[in-house]
């Protein structure tokens, strides 16, 4: 049936069989799918090309898209866009290993072992009512403005979503799993690696993407305080030199970043979470 | 046991243990679940213990399993006191309790060594599930589960099956048909088989004797000789099975305490463990 090359059925012309129109108009309605969503972005994107082209829109306060697309290459050209960039995502990226590898390991020790529950636990949830940026002041007073500082909130920022997370993971792992896991002979270590770890797994992923979402904001705020690199340096300067085009430029990398890093937690998702029927 | 072993899983043919059950009572708190229970099952011996929602019944399995510890009289395996958990005895719980983020082959090699593994893929070949083995647990229908929860217990080849109403959650069919295949497994592999049920027709089906539990100790012990494979139909079962069910229900309904049998005693403690 699959090699019916040369049948043909009553409503099927063999004059025209040989061309695969049906497969061509498929083709064509899955590309219009995947395309329309970006009608919108295009249609607001060449509106305000055009409204800036026609001065309906003053370049001092936003600049046309193309002369964005400009001032970006030339960055790029400098080669000082990924300066910034690897600065800022160095920042990031150590900020969230310090941060969420605490974290995800207190998390865990105070999720498995009721002693570490019962002496942790309520003073981590005590601190977590204070705000990462009402931290700021003291965080400057501490550590002035340099690295340390930025990393010291960011760490501070992600700490917690992972922390939680991890916690009730491993809590709510179910509890007739672990009993058959027990009377299937696995020793303590068995039970966790088989068992405990991968029933949590889905709640630290969520706590991943939480902090990644934290992780840009804070960096962002410690970045436009003071800094002498990375993007929000980049966009701070070209703020005091009314260069706008520069300013929606570090705007639009903090995006990407953003997106970035939660496609990779998406991808994450889809690899460790590939049993569960919501991820498949 | 006349019956040409075809289908023998990995080893050697074990054999049943023996159990004694000598004045077993295990109390929550105030309330007494199980009291003065005695009962002796045979090696090899197929039993069934039926009851209302409440009686207790799981409470004895949890404890023949040695999940739990009684609080009165002892358990013994072969003239050995069951302390806790034995590596001869393996339990099918009412959920099939899969690991959901391994693997069909991979559940049911959990806990036995890399040597052995082959035998997880011979065992689910004999429950009807050779063609499955790379497949996700969430992928299969709720008697394939039961399937190869059934493959797990058995390739460890436990000597005791103790069955906690596996097949509750199915439907009439699936159960049937997995009643023709336990029924199969128990003769091939001649392990002590402790079913417990609240279906009569499973427990007059599968079972060389029936015990009732009411008000927590044993209550009736009903011997089955009929031929097997049973049939459904036959006048003498259906007899059977309408004796042991109008004894069930001539006892009026517990107290209403909501799931007793379900109740969650916590884990018992064997040394340490996880805080969950």
């Amino acid at each position: 049936m699959e090699s019916g090359v040369f049948q043909t059925t009553w409503y099927q012309d063999p004059q025209e069989s040989w061309f695969p129109w049906d497969k061509l108009l498929s083709f064509a309605q899955a590309v219009f799918q995947r395309l329309l969503p970006w009608l919108v972005p295009v249609l607001l994107v060449s509106v305000w090309q055009i409204s800036s082209v026609q001065g309906w829109i003053s370049v001092r306060v936003l600049p046309a898209p193309l002369s964005v697309v400009d001032a970006a290459w030339a960055l790029a050209e400098s080669g000082e866009l990924w300066k910034h960039v690897q600065i800022s995502a160095g920042r990031a990226l150590l900020g969230l290993a310090v941060g969420g590898g605490l974290g995800l390991g207190l998390g865990l020790l105070t999720g498995s072992i009721r002693w570490a529950e019962t002496l942790l636990d309520s003073t981590i949830q005590m601190v977590r009512n204070i705000p990462a940026l009402a931290l700021i002041p003291l965080v400057i007073l501490w550590f002035g403005i340099d690295e340390t500082a930025k990393l010291f909130l960011i760490s501070v920022a992600v700490f917690f979503p992972i922390y939680i997370n991890t916690f009730h993971g491993i809590r709510n792992v179910d509890l007739g799993l672990i009993e058959m896991g027990r009377t299937y002979g696995l020793s303590q270590w068995g039970l966790y690696r088989q068992i405990i770890l991968p029933g949590a797994l889905s709640s630290i992923l969520v706590g991943l993407r939480f902090s990644l979402g934290l992780m840009w904001v804070i960096l962002i705020v410690a970045e436009t305080i003071s800094a002498q690199a990375g993007i929000g340096y980049l966009t701070m300067n070209a703020r005091e030199f009314l260069q706008t085009d520069v300013v929606l430029v570090g705007i639009l990398l903090y995006a990407i970043l953003g997106k970035l890093a939660d496609v990779f937690a998406k991808g994450l998702e889809r690899y460790w979470l590939r049993w569960h029927p919501g991820y498949q | 046991m006349t019956h040409i072993t075809s289908t023998t899983p990995a080893g050697a043919f074990s054999g049943g243990v023996r159990l004694d059950i000598q004045h077993l009572g295990k109390a929550y708190g105030q309330r007494q679940v199980l009291h003065n229970t005695v009962l002796t099952i045979e090696p090899g011996e197929f039993v069934a213990i039926v009851g209302r929602s409440g009686c207790g019944k799981s409470t004895l399995l949890r404890l023949v399993a040695g999940l739990e510890g009684p609080t009165q009289g002892k358990l013994q395996v072969n003239g050995q006191d069951v302390t806790g958990l034995r590596t001869d005895t393996r339990i099918m719980f009412q959920e099939a309790r899969l690991l959901p983020w391994q693997r069909v082959a991979d559940n049911v090699a959990l806990g036995l060594p890399e040597s052995h593994h082959d035998d997880a893929v011979k065992v689910l070949a004999q429950v009807g599930l050779g063609d499955r083995l790379n497949e996700w647990p969430a992928k299969l229908s709720g008697g394939q589960r039961q399937r190869v929860a059934l493959a797990r217990a058995l390739v460890h080849n436990p000597r005791l099956l103790l069955l906690d109403e596996p097949l509750g959650a199915l439907d009439a069919l699936t159960r049937i048909e997995m009643h023709a295949l336990i029924e199969q497994l128990w003769r091939d592999n001649g392990f002590t088989a402790l079913l417990v049920t609240h279906d009569v027709q499973e427990a007059v089906a599968l079972a060389d004797r029936v015990i009732l539990i009411e008000d927590g100790t044993v209550a009736l012990d009903e011997r089955i000789d009929l031929p097997r494979p049973r049939s459904r139909g036959d006048a003498k079962f259906a007899a059977l099975e309408k004796r042991i069910l109008d004894r069930v229900l001539q006892h009026p309904d517990e107290e209403p305490t909501p799931a007793n049998d379900e109740a969650w005693p916590g884990l018992p403690a064997h040394g340490l463990r996880w805080a969950i």
